[in-house]
């Protein structure tokens, strides 16, 4: 219908409804754009952690992976991994003879060295839960600081953990 | 048209276009506007580029090692007969038959290359910078390693236990990832590759068991 046929008040009310978006309009949906990109922005970021996480999971499987194996290697020498001495000789693990004693003492101190590096306060500890003799468990733990990692029954909030159970 | 003076000059006030004030306002929100939209797609797309590194880098190591060990698991007769830190041989199982491979580095190539003896060099693992082989001895024969060496040749004084292997993967990536959070990465001088360290070791289970 032609704005001519309708009263005056009605084709001011139009004229006045035609001006465009007001000032609080603009302002909001500007708002609503802002929180959308800060979402959004938020879900890569989150989603980026996730990938630095997954890649330290998948760095500390295969770490544990090289532990099991020197277990194994040292059959009798368990002790000397439970309490990695800052006395190891790494250099055992290049061309130096050594006992098992001193292998075992090499082995665990380059892998503090090793978790160190590559995981943030990464520890690794080796625990027999009862005794370390044929028919006990070897418990071998990494742990390390990460913020994604949930509180579970072994490690609290902030803390990622990774177990492999050895029986001897 | 029949036109009241009052209607035609509303019509005239309404079509009189933008003020300065709404140029600039407008222009503004347009700007912060597309400053957040480019933003965005950048990072979405440096998102993208770093998950399929990651996933890359993680599934080329998985694969590596599973290859190696896969064909060194079939072992027979005297089993490793020499080595170096480059470079391999042994008796492994094809056909039923034991015959001797030879393993090795190549360096022009970045791969690892596998030769059945009397035949030819085949690709065996790609995209590897680097590899260095261990070899775990025990030369007084108490069933423990003692000594790791470089190299390494088949006799009656030493028994080979273990085999250290480290393993640089050539991981392509991005140059858009040489900074920020993928910058803790190693990369490679000259090309647009990751280079992921890999270490395993191959346990021989016919020694000592």
């Amino acid at each position: 219908m032609p704005l001519t046929n309708l009263p005056r008040h009605r084709q001011n009310y139009l004229h006045i409804h035609q001006n465009g978006l007001a000032l609080i309009e603009v302002l909001l949906s500007l708002g609503l754009s802002s929180v959308m990109f800060l979402v959004l922005f938020t879900a890569q970021s989150h989603s980026q952690k996730v990938l630095v996480y997954s890649q330290q999971l998948h760095y500390g499987n295969r770490l544990l992976d090289q532990v099991a194996n020197q277990i194994w290697a040292y059959p009798k020498h368990y002790q000397s991994l439970l309490k990695p001495s800052s006395q190891g000789d790494v250099s055992c693990l290049d061309g130096r003879y050594c006992d098992p004693i001193a292998m075992t003492q090499a082995w665990a101190v380059y892998w503090q060295e090793e978790v160190q590096q590559r995981l943030p306060r990464g520890e690794l500890s080796v625990l027999c839960d009862s005794s370390c003799t044929h028919g006990g468990t070897l418990l071998v733990r990494l742990r390390w600081s990460q913020n994604l990692a949930v509180a579970t029954d072994q490690c609290k909030q902030g803390v990622a953990c990774i177990r492999l159970k050895i029986t001897l | 048209m029949h036109k009241t003076k009052n209607h035609s000059l509303t019509t005239a006030y309404k079509q009189q276009g933008f003020t300065l004030f709404e140029m600039v306002l407008s222009t503004g929100l347009a700007a912060l506007m597309m400053v957040a939209i480019i933003a965005s797609l950048l990072q979405f797309n440096k998102h993208k580029l770093l998950a399929q590194t990651v996933i890359q880098m993680q599934s080329q190591s998985q694969l590596a090692v599973f290859q190696v060990l896969r064909d060194l698991r079939s072992l027979c007769g005297i089993g490793v007969t020499s080595g170096t830190a480059k470079a391999m041989s042994l008796m492994r199982q094809y056909q039923g038959r034991c015959v001797q491979y030879h393993y090795a580095y190549n360096a022009a190539g970045h791969s690892l290359t596998r030769r059945k003896s009397g035949g030819r060099n085949s690709g065996f693992l790609a995209q590897v910078e680097s590899m260095d082989l261990y070899y775990g001895v025990d030369s007084n024969k108490d069933c423990h390693i003692d000594q790791w060496r470089r190299s390494y040749q088949m006799s009656d004084l030493v028994a080979l236990h273990q085999v250290r292997v480290s393993l640089s993967l050539r991981v392509p990536a991005s140059k858009q990832l040489r900074t920020g959070i993928a910058s803790l990465w190693v990369w490679h001088q000259d090309d647009d590759v990751v280079l992921d360290p890999v270490n395993f070791i191959w346990r021989l289970v016919n020694v000592c068991t």
